[in-house]
């Protein structure tokens, strides 16, 4: 699954702990995700949209013929 | 490159130490679990103990025993659930994924462990040794294959 996390972390001048704190999850996971070895289950998807003000079809998009990693 | 400045942005802390792979739910379950892992090795001992001198000739001694080694890990287990319940996503996936390995591992482990007894046996010269080396090895190869797992694991994901 790709997705645009580090891009919106960036524009909102966020570590990852920061993220990772506003979400309720460890920073592992945040860095895990944005490096597109993890995808979050649908509730965090959820959290991540509800907390960037966005769609998760505007954060998330699947990879096309590969298989989830996570 | 990127890594680097992504690490230096969270406070340079490698995202491979601790604090960045629990949450402090995630720590606090942890050390209640582990309280209770410590806690039932001397009520595992009573009860071997008790077995030993005194179970031989009494039943009652015997599933008393039993029972108190077996109800002493209740609490153990409860905090593991728990622990397991209310884990960070990624951490929980983690543990599944070890604990798959490590059963896994403990299968093998005990279906071929007495040809690996076999195999000392024959390198040492002494049944004893393969003898306990056979009763150990499925929990023994359980617990290094999910502490292997988990770090492997970790490393992956954090990379």
């Amino acid at each position: 699954m790709k997705n645009g996390l580090r891009t919106l972390r960036a524009e909102h001048g966020w570590s990852q702990a920061e993220l990772a704190r506003r979400l309720g999850v460890s920073r592992q996971t945040v860095n895990a995700i944005e490096k597109e070895r993890y995808d979050p289950s649908l509730p965090l998807a959820f959290e991540i949209a509800r907390l960037f003000e966005r769609r998760i079809e505007e954060i998330f998009e699947p990879r096309a013929g590969a298989e989830s990693r996570g | 490159m990127q890594d680097d400045r992504a690490q230096a942005e969270d406070g340079g802390t490698r995202i491979w130490g601790c604090s960045a792979c629990a949450t402090p739910t995630d720590r606090r379950n942890a050390r209640t679990a582990n309280l209770w892992g410590v806690f039932w090795l001397p009520v595992f001992a009573a009860s071997v103990w008790l077995l030993k001198h005194y179970g031989e000739h009494s039943l009652a001694v015997c599933v008393g025993a039993l029972l108190l080694g077996g109800l002493g890990m209740v609490p153990f287990v409860r905090a593991q659930l728990r622990f397991l319940r209310e884990a960070d996503e990624l951490t929980r996936t983690l543990h599944f994924q070890a604990m798959g390995v490590a059963f896994g591992v403990g299968i093998l482990a005990a279906v071929f462990g007495g040809f690996l007894g076999k195999i000392l046996e024959l390198a040492t010269g002494s049944p004893v040794a393969a003898e306990k080396f056979h009763s150990l090895n499925p929990l023994l190869a359980m617990i290094v294959a999910f502490m292997v797992a988990i770090a492997v694991l970790m490393r992956r994901y954090s990379r």
